[in-house]
């Protein structure tokens, strides 16, 4: 028998996956790479122009409105996404009829983004919404959501802190289910209350998860694009204006092909550095059980 | 660490040479048809709900049916987003051979070099249109260095549509009584725009986009831009008192914004449902109020502030344009030219049609239009008018440039920001992008 024959197996089962990466991600990256040390609007040769990309994009203040503003969105979506889903989880770890609930909170996470963007367009209006209706019910005048500077971007934040929670839910309870009974029962004897338990217990050998949740909630806000796409177009006055959206409108609507590339390569290693850092500080919160 | 034992490279290699393989080329193609003659398949892209398709349908059947050799093919892509999906697919060569397209998309197809200048052909005899049967104003930014690469294939004339049973309402003098006593103007507008706010309604719904801007500007005898497509605005009174005067109409609430409805609540269905007194636009709502019996409704000119009747408007157009990577250029501009002739127009505008002809010689009649409304308001808009991109609408010629200004208004019509300061800030943006 030869013995790579498993290998042989091995690799044509990670070979879609291999095939979809290099295709869809690794050439794009390359290519996108190259572009952004080029003039180039599309059509006819490219012309490398260095750094200049790079340099202008720094230049550039609707680059750091966008920057402002997803930064903003990050630190409403990050803390209170995470703090809300953690505690759903633990809720509906032990609740009665919690296969019910966790379907329910999960629901908005397989509803396409666009979708999501028009209900909310109709929840958040200012002169017809339920939401402004309901809060005119208790004598509270609500603002012009998705119209006002002011509150364009918490309104974006609301919807996605609302949709992702499901995800970031199921995640947390996959860890919360991966909790020995044994260190409860433990504490138990000891005379811990519900409270120590989870101070001590619980949110230590949960650290991995948060990790993880963590990194993956600040790309994904890094990225926030569909929500101000289908709900604001950026406005107004730029107010929702994010970093993809600054990527998409240099391609799509400036066509400068260079500049979004440049714009997306500087998106690439911001990530990558506040991911690097995440991972360098992770000893000193992240618990792994032994 | 273990190597890549080569028959697993090999393996996936052919693996993937394999996805390459069933993979499908969908470039344009000759084929024989049953008669034994070559047949040139052509495919044209174009945005449109599905009446307006079946109505681009009956010019391409036309010409089919005059050159069976070649099969025109309509491929239609939603509006939303339509010029990315173009511009995408033409820099990835995949382009369609003949196209709608936007008005600000004309000029970055002309630099890019990829639609066919048509001037020689629409010169010859195997034309059936000549460029002499359209407007000057049309061809706006589809004409470069006096060279066509984009024909109109329509035109759609601002006018302002007013709903006689909110007037009646009202008590307020109908728009069209004033017109004939030749006082049609600004003061006219407000009065009436008063009146129908007093019965508990609205006089009008104030869209932000290009064609209105302009329009209102034009009636005062405003420009942005000068006829050399020259920013003016900042030192233009009559344009800067046009932008107060938009500010105004929607703070005083004597009109709505449109950007402020709910999503379901727009334009036409406040003015079906009787709850405004006007509109603006061209003749792209028509069918759909024509076929709301209980609706009654007429055309008037934009009220001007000059003492003239009229004054120049906005007129949308979208070009057809070939293009001029593809291998059956003859073939297409041919198409062309049927498509935008009088009888290729005459099917597609005629009863029910969403635009009116933009070749001269059609007139009102031609459109056998039987009901009494004032469609001749539209034809004497389409002469006097201008497309996007015309040098005094120079914006749509740098890209992201109307979308910007688009932005700023907003803002001027949300009561973020005051006329003066949009003013100042439309100009720093012209500034910026015409540097």
């Amino acid at each position: 028998m030869n013995r790579n024959r498993p290998n042989v197996w091995g690799y044509f089962f990670i070979a879609p996956q291999l095939i979809g990466l290099l295709i869809f991600s690794l050439i794009p990256l390359v290519y996108a790479f190259t572009l952004s040390f080029t003039d180039w609007n599309g059509f006819g040769d490219f012309q490398f122009i260095g750094l200049a990309n790079y340099i202008e994009q720094f230049q550039n203040p609707e680059f750091w409105k966008a920057m402002l503003n997803t930064i903003y969105y990050m630190v409403l979506v990050v803390p209170i996404g995470i703090f809300i889903s953690l505690i759903l989880s633990i809720g509906l770890n032990k609740i009665k009829g919690k296969e019910i609930y966790r379907v329910f909170f999960f629901m908005p996470v397989v509803t396409s983004s666009v979708s999501v963007g028009i209900i909310f367009m109709w929840i958040l209006n200012g002169d017809f919404g339920i939401l402004n209706q309901l809060l005119a019910l208790v004598g509270i005048d609500g603002p012009m959501w998705l119209t006002d500077t002011k509150w364009v971007i918490p309104s974006i934040a609301i919807l996605s802190i609302w949709w992702g929670l499901g995800y970031n839910m199921v995640i947390f309870l996959a860890g919360l289910q991966g909790i020995s009974k044994s260190y409860y029962e433990a504490a138990s004897i000891d005379g811990a209350n519900v409270f120590q338990k989870f101070r001590h217990i619980t949110l230590p050998l949960l650290t991995p998860t948060t990790f993880f949740v963590t990194i993956m909630t600040i790309i994904s806000s890094f990225q926030v694009f569909d929500q101000a796409f289908v709900m604001t177009q950026g406005g107004p006055a730029k107010a929702s204006y994010t970093i993809v959206f600054h990527i998409y409108e240099q391609a799509f609507v400036d066509f400068t092909m260079g500049q979004s590339s440049s714009a997306a390569i500087i998106l690439f290693i911001i990530i990558l550095i506040f991911t690097l850092i995440q991972f360098k500080f992770q000893d000193r919160w992240v618990f792994y059980e032994k | 660490m273990k190597k890549l034992p080569i028959n697993s490279f090999l393996f996936m290699i052919g693996f993937i040479l394999f996805l390459v393989g069933c993979s499908n080329d969908t470039e344009t193609s000759n084929s024989t048809d049953d008669s034994g003659g070559e047949t040139v398949n052509l495919t044209m892209q174009a945005w449109g709900n599905p009446e307006e398709l079946k109505v681009y349908q009956r010019a391409i059947d036309g010409f089919m049916g005059e050159n069976p050799n070649i099969k025109v093919d309509l491929v239609s892509v939603a509006s939303d987003q339509y010029e990315q999906k173009l511009m995408t697919s033409l820099q990835g060569s995949k382009g369609p051979d003949i196209f709608y397209a936007y008005e600000p998309t004309m000029p970055e197809l002309i630099d890019a070099g990829v639609v066919q200048p048509l001037d020689d052909f629409f010169a010859s005899d195997e034309s059936y249109a000549s460029l002499d049967d359209f407007s000057e104003g049309l061809f706006g930014p589809a004409r470069s260095d006096d060279v066509t690469y984009g024909i109109t294939p329509d035109a759609n004339p601002m006018v302002i549509y007013y709903n006689k049973k909110v007037f009646e309402e009202a008590g307020a003098k109908s728009p069209q009584e004033y017109y004939d006593e030749g006082n049609w103007n600004w003061d006219a507008f407000l009065e009436v725009s008063e009146k129908i706010k007093e019965s508990g309604k609205t006089g009008l719904v104030m869209e932000n986009w290009w064609a209105h801007w302009y329009s209102w500007v034009w009636s005062n005898d405003g420009l942005i831009f000068d006829e050399n497509g020259e920013v003016v605005l900042q030192e233009n009174d009559k344009a800067k008192e046009a932008f107060h005067f938009m500010h105004d109409l929607v703070q005083s609430e004597k009109a709505v914004y449109a950007g402020s409805l709910p999503q379901g609540q727009g334009v036409d269905a406040m003015f079906m449902s009787n709850q405004v007194g006007m509109i603006a636009g061209g003749r792209w709502f028509t069918p759909q109020f024509d076929q709301n019996k209980a609706l009654e409704y007429d055309y008037i000119p934009f009220p001007t502030n000059t003492g003239n009747k009229v004054e120049e408007v906005g007129v949308p157009v979208a070009y057809l344009a070939v293009n001029s990577k593809n291998d059956h250029v003859e073939e297409a501009m041919k198409f062309v030219s049927y498509y935008v002739s009088t009888a290729g127009q005459e099917v597609r505008t005629g009863e029910g049609g969403s635009a009116l002809p933009s070749i001269n010689t059609i007139n009102s009649e031609a459109l056998a239009d039987t009901t009494d409304k004032h469609i001749e308001y539209m034809f004497n808009a389409r002469e006097d008018g201008f497309t996007h991109g015309s040098n005094l609408a120079k914006d749509a010629h740098y890209p992201g440039l109307n979308t910007d200004i688009t932005e700023t208004i907003d803002l001027m019509f949300l009561g973020k920001q005051d006329a003066d300061t949009t003013i100042d800030k439309v100009v720093e943006v012209i500034q910026e992008h015409t540097k």
